[in-house]
């Protein structure tokens, strides 16, 4: 394999990774303020792909303008979710809080899916993509809807980690996600904090449904994957932890595409392509539940 | 003896025997085959229940966990030669071990991140047996043969209703036993269980091991009624419609979710021509069952029955 | 007590719910079809199909129906998937009491039904599924009215040779119909000393970049790639090839073995880029040029909005040849349905139908065996499988060379 090839395969995966990290990225989130793993992470991811459809190809509205409000829609979305669904937990209004909170977040993984479905059938939706066609670099060329794609979505995990750095709101949702009750004591509404949380993790999974859409088609279906990768992201990365969790989908997007191209056995490689991460999964979570990058001391 | 006699437990023989007469009621056959497969449901449903609603541990891994015990069995059959019950005993025993296993692996893993750990067997089990297509031919699905060669759907019907009857008497058994007690010690409090010498381990990877055997059990006989076996019945999707069952039905008792899994079939069959409206709204029910009713549908039927008596 | 019987009349209530209001079907026959409407299914082949069956049942209702009875079509999905397959068919049996059922698309599927129609004795007349083994089974019931793969890879193997290509890329979908092209492409191309390269992958994938990338790596570089995919795969397929600079090039020539590249919606995801794929379809509108193959043409467009293709004749044939069977017979009872066809000599859209009944090569029993096979090119954008450039077989060519993108 020469470099260009070498170089080609390095960069789809990059690319990948973006997409990657951005849906990761919101269940970690998620996860850091309200110490729940949302299992219908990958059903926002979905809605976020059918509100840039609506947006793009039923209104017209022009693609990237499309991405932000679809983000937007499933940013509402997400904190309504949360007041209706997620908030009982934290006033104490369920028993067994924590095979509630993974009941109920499966069963809207269905509930939405099912929705979809319903409203939009089956079939495959293709929104018009940010930019059509190939980009040539030298000798290396990159479908451009992706490429197109992953540079709003890097754009856009950059522009999350600014908020949450230097935003009041930003600096609230660390601090809930640092030490909940410290937080509260200092003056901090967790429950909006959580609200908040909720929302931006959903509107950056939305984010990502939009950008991956137009590339991969809009189905109700097509967050089942993505959401399985996050997964392994984020259990990779340590569970809330945002550096974890973009380190860790550059290393899943560059091992995939890598395991996929050097495996020997040709005939099955892409088929056991989702499986890797997967495996990976598994083995970190049975030897290493902290994550990678995580410190020692979580209880899984 | 309120307890033996209850207005639940007799309305629960009433419904049996309407089960039981069922198939006489001259339905179309179509009718009988539809309840047949909604007896699968109820042993996964139960299955399911005996382990999240009684020992508190969460698996995803219900729907991969049938479809493995059915590619067992049939392969068993066909390869090894066996008879077909002896397929699906060892379709039984092959899930009773990996669920075994994987009660043993994770061990140490609690709440979202032991659904986490299912979701990733599940999916590998999947795509496993997806890819390796030269033993079980792929997405295509095998050819099973038939459970009663020969035999119509009524025939079929009682089998199948004889192994749910018999599936929920052993969970039954089990529960009411000194490990029930034990399952329930392990759910309210595993380390307090564990300090009055409750030997958490030991259970915990028994109720493991059983449920995925009550699985791979409905799975194994269900692929022996169908006469296929493909990789779409161990979709997570598939393994959420057995959650949305049982807790439709109600998790927290196996008769409960049982019922809920022939229900919800049954009910879905009939609004057939409401297409995928059936799911948004069961999807919808769930969620308000699990928020504002953890006991159920018939949980609630239950409690109202008895309540009644009570208060007369 | 009383709650007992509470339970037991809520029992049987539940139970009289169930008790179907029994429709006889007296006066209408009715015929199923069978047809991938929903993914992971090709779910415009799937559109096609049935469209093209409610034209044959609008017509024979137009002439009066069959033996002084109204025909009504039922069609149920099977998502291309066979355990729903299974059960559409247990419905259109068991519930919807049909005489006979055509369709399916989707090897898979077909085969998974053979033996259901075996053992409820039903005649099946299998549309647009290709495996050799949905006839090579040999199930009295079964008859196909599209090509097996042996027969079109065959033709297509021959047009790959006689083009000269040397290195061939093959992407296929593990079903039986996307491992057949790539063996019968194998075992017809290997013998000539070309190199094959196959993959295999789900039907759910969705992104092809890292292997479309490594066969653009590879040295020497395929000069032909083969889409053994179907549905919204073969589309996903199709244009990240041409994006990455792959595919159609003019190092490297695409054929796209699935229906999805003879429906509009191809064009939808290719635009312009769709130009130089190559198809291959089993039939094409107006060939051959019959009066009833140009009405076909002009009632599909009016019903179904969208031109005609050799998967919308499948489905009109399929339903024909039910309804002409019955006629035959003046019966609805399966062995004479079936006796009827075995004897069939029909004037369809795409020539006479016929089923042989030799029993060798296997897949030949109860097979059509003159299914019209061609290659074709596109040319232009948005152009119909008819307008393209004909490639193969030679005597109908309409053009000598492959086209390549400059």
């Amino acid at each position: 394999m020469s470099l260009t090839d070498l170089t080609g395969q390095l960069v789809n995966g990059l690319v990948i990774s973006v997409f990657y990290a951005l849906t990761a990225l919101g269940l970690s989130l998620i996860f850091g303020v309200l110490r729940i793993v949302n299992f219908a992470h990958g059903e926002l991811y979905m809605m976020g792909g059918f509100a840039y459809y609506v947006a793009a190809s039923v209104a017209g509205i022009p693609p990237v303008a499309a991405v932000l409000a679809a983000s937007a829609a499933v940013f509402l979305l997400g904190a309504l979710l949360e007041r209706l669904l997620i908030a009982p937990i934290h006033d104490g209004k369920v028993d067994r809080p924590d095979e509630y909170a993974i009941m109920i977040t499966f069963a809207l993984s269905i509930l939405l899916q099912s929705l979809m479905l319903s409203v939009f059938g089956p079939w495959s939706k293709r929104p018009e993509p940010i930019f059509r066609g190939r980009v040539e670099l030298g000798t290396l060329i990159i479908s451009g809807d992706r490429l197109a794609a992953a540079v709003v979505g890097a754009l856009v995990i950059a522009g999350t980690i600014l908020v949450l750095q230097y935003t009041r709101a930003g600096k609230a949702v660390r601090a809930v996600s640092q030490d909940r009750e410290a937080a509260e004591v200092l003056g901090v509404d967790v429950r909006l904090v959580g609200m908040l949380a909720f929302g931006i993790g959903a509107a950056l999974a939305g984010a990502a449904g939009a950008l991956m859409g137009p590339v991969f088609n809009v189905t109700p279906t097509m967050g089942i994957i993505p959401v399985i990768k996050a997964y392994v992201i984020v259990v990779l990365g340590g569970l809330g932890s945002m550096r974890g969790a973009i380190l860790g989908a550059l290393i899943l997007g560059e091992v995939e595409v890598l395991a996929m191209v050097l495996i020997p056995d040709t005939t099955r490689a892409l088929a056991y392509k989702d499986a890797y991460g997967l495996a990976l999964l598994v083995l970190v979570l049975l030897f290493r539940p902290q994550g990678l990058f995580g410190t020692a001391g979580r209880r899984a | 003896m309120t307890a033996a006699w209850s207005p639940a437990r007799l309305a629960g023989l009433a419904l049996l025997l309407a089960f039981a007469l069922f198939p006489l009621s001259g339905v179309q056959p179509y009718w009988t085959y539809t309840v047949t497969v909604g007896f699968y449901y109820a042993i996964l449903a139960a299955s399911w229940s005996l382990l999240v609603g009684y020992v508190g541990r969460i698996s995803f891994a219900h729907a991969a966990l049938a479809g493995l015990g059915a590619y067992v069995s049939v392969l068993a059959v066909t390869l090894a030669g066996l008879p077909v019950a002896g397929g699906v005993l060892a379709g039984v025993l092959a899930t009773g071990l990996l669920g075994l296993g994987i009660g043993w692996l994770c061990l140490r893993l609690h709440g979202a991140y032991l659904g986490l750990t299912t979701i990733a067997f599940a999916e590998i089990m999947r795509i496993a047996i997806t890819a390796e297509y030269a033993v079980t031919r792929g997405s295509l699905g095998l050819r099973a043969p038939p459970l009663l060669p020969g035999a119509g759907p009524v025939a079929y019907y009682y089998a199948i209703l004889a192994a749910l009857l018999a599936s929920l008497a052993l969970m039954w058994l089990l529960l009411r036993s000194r490990i029930g007690l034990f399952f329930q010690a392990i759910r309210e409090d595993e380390d307090g269980a564990s300090s009055l010498g409750v030997r958490v381990t030991l259970w915990k990877i028994l109720a493991f091991a059983v449920s995925s055997a009550f699985a791979g059990l409905a799975g194994a006989l269900y692929v022996h009624v169908v006469q296929l076996v493909a990789p779409s019945m161990m979709t997570i999707r598939e393994s959420a419609f057995i959650l949305t069952m049982a807790v439709i039905g109600g998790f927290q008792n196996v008769f409960h979710a049982a019922l809920g899994g022939v229900f919800l079939w049954v009910v879905l069959e009939t609004l057939r021509d409401m297409g995928d409206w059936r799911l948004t709204i069961f999807g919808v029910v769930a969620i308000l069952i699990l928020r504002y009713a953890p006991d159920g549908l018939f949980g609630a039927i239950a409690e109202r029955l008895n309540g009644r008596r009570r208060g007369k | 007590m009383r709650a007992f019987w509470r339970g037991v009349v809520a029992a049987l209530l539940a139970a009289s719910c169930l008790a179907p209001g029994t429709a006889s079907a007296q006066d209408v026959i009715k015929i199923g079809g069978l047809a991938p409407l929903s993914p992971p299914g090709g779910v415009e082949t799937g559109q096609s199909l049935r469209d093209g069956m409610m034209v044959a049942v609008n017509d024979l209702n137009a002439s009066g129906g069959l033996l002084g009875k109204k025909v009504e079509l039922v069609v149920e999905d099977t998502s291309g998937v066979p355990d729903k397959g299974v059960a559409a068919f247990e419905r259109l049996v068991t519930k919807e009491g049909v005489v006979a059922i055509n369709g399916c698309a989707h090897s898979a599927v077909c085969m998974a039904i053979g033996p259901l129609a075996e053992r409820h004795n039903i005649p099946f007349v299998a549309d647009e599924c290709w495996a050799d083994d949905v006839t090579g089974a040999q199930i009295p019931q079964i008859f196909r009215l599209t090509v097996a793969n042996s027969l079109v890879y065959t033709v297509a193997s021959d047009w790959v040779k006689a083009a000269g290509f040397k290195n061939i890329a093959i992407i296929g979908e593990n079903s039986d119909w996307g491992l057949g092209v790539i063996d019968v492409f194998k075992r017809n191309l290997e013998q000539t000393g070309a190199k094959v390269t196959s993959f295999t992958a789900e039907r759910t994938v969705s992104d092809f970049t890292p292997q479309l990338l490594q066969l653009k790596s590879m040295s020497p570089r395929p000069d032909l790639l083969i889409a053994g995919f179907t549905g919204a795969g073969l589309l996903q397929m199709l244009r990240q090839a041409y994006d990455l600079g792959f595919a159609p090039t003019k190092e490297t020539a695409v054929f796209a073995a699935g229906a999805d590249a003879l429906e509009p919606e191809f064009w939808k995801v290719m635009g312009r880029d769709g130009v130089h794929v190559i198809a291959n379809p089993a039939g094409l509108p107006g060939k051959p040029d019959t009066p009833l193959s140009r009405r076909f043409a002009t009632e599909y467009e009016k019903l179904a909005g969208r031109p005609a293709n050799s998967v919308a004749m499948e489905g009109y044939d399929g339903v024909m040849v039910i309804a002409e069977a019955i006629k035959a017979a003046g019966s609805t009872k399966a062995d004479d349905i079936a006796a009827a066809l075995r004897k069939l000599r029909w004037e369809g859209t795409r020539g006479t139908v016929f089923f042989s009944q030799d029993k060798s090569p296997k897949w030949m029993y109860q097979q059509w065996p003159k299914v019209p096979i061609f290659v074709i090119q596109y040319t232009e954008p948005d152009q119909l499988p008819e307008k393209a450039a004909i490639l193969w077989p030679k005597d109908q060519a309409t053009t000598d060379k492959l086209l390549m993108k400059p």
